[in-house]
């Protein structure tokens, strides 16, 4: 990794408090909820990251946190070398412009009593672009997004779903950011459409030199277009590689039951003939070990203690699995040996 | 019949002359009544299930896809009207059924599953009373008896200790639970068919998995017929028999799963699976369809896929493409082989 990176994220930490009862709050003991245990990522300029992991892991929370709608409870936001984490009120308006965040439903992102010209001149507008150029740059907003002026005097609902989408991008570009933060921007469309955002998004960041964190439960969609892919499961990062690295050699088990769980179509029919082979533990583990545990096919006594630390397994690669760390281990010996 | 190369396994349940479909929907139109004239959402569409069979239903959103589905539970939204055609459940058209006696065929005959399971159930009430709600009405089930029924449901959906959930309410759950307690309401009084309109598009892909997986089981288990609902090609794949493709309320094609998948012959058809995302699939920009799909309304004359599609000649955009008939396969295209 050469060129220093434009976003760093140093053990960011997100803990909720719960509604508790009275007796619990009088003894102190007020429950919380660990939305995210300690993420610590870099992100290259121009890099399109990929962020993978389930309902409730805290891929939203990180997107928010990233976006500086949310405060992290602990751990630093470094944004090109410079701390944002603290950063309030006028001084954080330069950082909110720099990082735009696409969110999946499009519906509600986008009020619905403006017509689209105006929802794309008051982001204009909030950048500081004169009135006088307003007219002429919202024009220039829609056509790069691939839509035409006769949007300018539309309503939200008059819209489908991959015109609206397309609308949240070109208000995101009215602000002339570097970093787009992606979150599930397709889950709502029709698989024909996915595509066409998709390769929108991707030829944007080309055209544009925009750095994209891309945010998905679709591993097949972030294969494609990522140049590295963070799996985090119960708010940690549980593997991060290269697309191919991860999808053909996937270390941790979340990861590999990921990739079965994608439906196989027509090669898939023998499987769900057979049923399919779910033997996980079941165990509870401590909220010191891995969360990952009550799922794992695989896990060993220590996975209910302690939370595996990231072992690197290749420059790009890592994971944190005692499980992997072993096999990883268990076949350096047998190198050595062998040599 | 077309079997799998490597001979299929399944028995895959075969129309044997003469027998009668679980479910057998002919000609069926629908158009929403409004001041200023009638627009159409279903234009003559044909599907046939055999019972313990499941059938895929597949197209884009405004398809028809799910305005099917409620035309046979009878719960069309207001406005919405069956102009013409039949919707027969083992023979008997619902199409005109008094309420009465509708209300006695869902859940009873027919039941069906959503795609957001928390529409389906009450917040308000425990999972003992909506399960057990619709057993003493059908069954006539005393309320000891029912709560033992409701704890043997949630148990054959696989959630776990059944009987200390049945006083939990449904926020009490997640998606994946919510979605299994819905499916045991909706499987609660063993009913023939199960509709299930994109019953894992809210949920995770493990979660997905498990659902799919506990559809396919209760399917064998109870002889199930299934009508599936999805806007994923590669889970309707997985799990049917045979596949409908519908574009813009029309049936564009329909043959068994092995055919559709490995042969499809629309054009439509071919574009949507070659949309499909892949992990083998390279780098590079995805596969599109271009423009999109006609908004309600819209004044189809000719194919409604003619101006999305790239095989279009002149007829197409002039004069509607017939049902075609072959064998097992449907199809309605001018240009397609």
């Amino acid at each position: 990794m050469s060129a220093s990176p434009l976003l760093e994220l140093v053990d960011i930490r997100k803990t909720y408090r719960l509604r508790a009862g009275l007796l619990a709050r009088l003894l102190g003991r007020e429950p919380a909820f660990d939305a995210l245990g300690g993420i610590t990522l870099s992100v290259l300029p121009g890099e399109v990251f990929g962020l993978v992991g389930e309902s409730g892991s805290g891929k939203s929370t990180l997107a928010k946190i990233i976006a500086r709608l949310l405060a992290p409870t602990a751990g630093s936001v470094v944004y090109r070398g410079e701390q944002v984490t603290a950063l309030e009120g006028r001084a954080l308006l330069p950082y909110r412009r720099r990082v735009q965040m696409i969110f999946q439903d499009s519906h509600s992102s986008l009020n619905p009593r403006k017509r689209i010209g105006r929802i794309l001149g008051e982001a204009l507008a909030a950048r500081g672009v004169s009135r006088a150029s307003r007219g002429r740059e919202t024009e220039h907003l829609l056509e790069t997004v691939g839509l035409g002026r006769f949007m300018l005097g539309r309503y939200p609902h008059e819209l489908s779903g991959g015109q609206r989408q397309r609308v949240s991008i070109a208000r995101s570009l009215a602000m002339e950011p570097e970093l787009l933060i992606a979150d599930e921007p397709v889950s709502s469309l029709d698989v024909s459409l996915q595509g066409q955002i998709i390769n929108l998004l991707m030829q944007l960041c080309r055209n544009l030199g925009l750095t994209l964190i891309f945010i998905s439960h679709d591993l097949a969609v972030v294969k494609r277009i990522s140049s590295r892919i963070m799996v985090i499961y119960a708010g940690r990062i549980v593997e991060c590689g290269p697309p191919d690295t991860l999808l053909n050699a996937p270390a941790h088990p979340y990861t590999q039951a990921l990739i079965d769980a994608l439906p196989k179509g027509i090669a898939g029919r023998d499987r769900q003939r057979r049923g399919r082979d779910a033997a996980p533990s079941a165990t509870e583990a401590k909220p010191s070990g891995c969360p990952f545990l009550p799922r794992c096919a695989r896990a060993l006594a220590i996975c209910g203690s302690r939370f595996p630390e990231t072992m690197q397994l290749a420059e790009n690669h890592s994971v944190a699995c005692h499980f992997a760390a072993g096999a990883a281990s268990a076949s350096a010996k047998g190198i050595e040996q062998e040599g | 019949m077309i079997t799998g190369p490597a001979g299929d396994a399944r028995q895959l349940p075969m129309r044997p002359t003469g027998a009668m479909d679980m479910l057998s929907i002919e000609g069926l139109t629908i158009a929403l009544v409004r001041r200023n004239g009638n627009v159409s959402v279903l234009r003559n569409v044909d599907l046939a299930i055999a019972p313990g069979q499941a059938v895929g239903l597949v197209g884009e959103s405004g398809s028809g896809k799910s305005m099917t589905a409620l035309a046979v539970m009878r719960l069309l939204p207001r406005g919405a009207r069956i102009l013409s055609g039949k919707v027969l459940l083992e023979g008997q058209d619902l199409v005109d059924l008094p309420e009465s006696e509708m209300s006695s065929v869902r859940g009873r005959i027919v039941s069906m599953i959503s795609q957001d399971p928390l529409t389906a159930l009450n917040p308000a009430f425990t999972i003992e009373r909506q399960l057990t709600d619709a057993l003493r009405a059908h069954r006539a089930l005393v309320r000891r008896a029912a709560r033992e029924r409701a704890a043997e449901l949630l148990a054959l959906v696989g959630i776990p200790s059944p009987r200390s959930r049945l006083s939990a309410y449904p926020h009490e759950f997640s998606g994946g639970m919510r979605q299994r307690v819905a499916i045991a309401m909706a499987v609660a009084c063993e009913p023939k068919l199960l509709i299930a309109d994109e019953p894992t598009t809210a949920l995770d892909v493990t979660i997905q998995a498990q659902v799919i997986a506990l559809i396919e089981r209760l399917r064998r288990d109870m002889n199930l017929s299934v009508l599936f609902i999805s806007h994923n090609l590669d889970l309707v794949a997985e799990i049917c028999d045979r596949v409908t493709v519908m574009y813009a309320g029309s049936v564009v094609e329909a043959d068994t799963a092995e055919a559709i998948f490995r042969a499809p012959r629309h054009p439509y058809t071919r574009e949507l699976l070659r949309c499909i995302p892949r992990l083998a699939g390279d780098a590079g920009p995805l596969p599109t369809i271009p423009g999109s799909p006609p908004r309600f309304g819209a004044d189809l004359a000719g194919c409604p896929f003619a101006p999305r599609c790239s095989l279009a000649e002149t007829r197409c955009r002039s004069e509607a493409p017939r049902l075609r008939t072959e064998n097992e396969r449907r199809l309605s295209c001018w240009v397609a082989p």
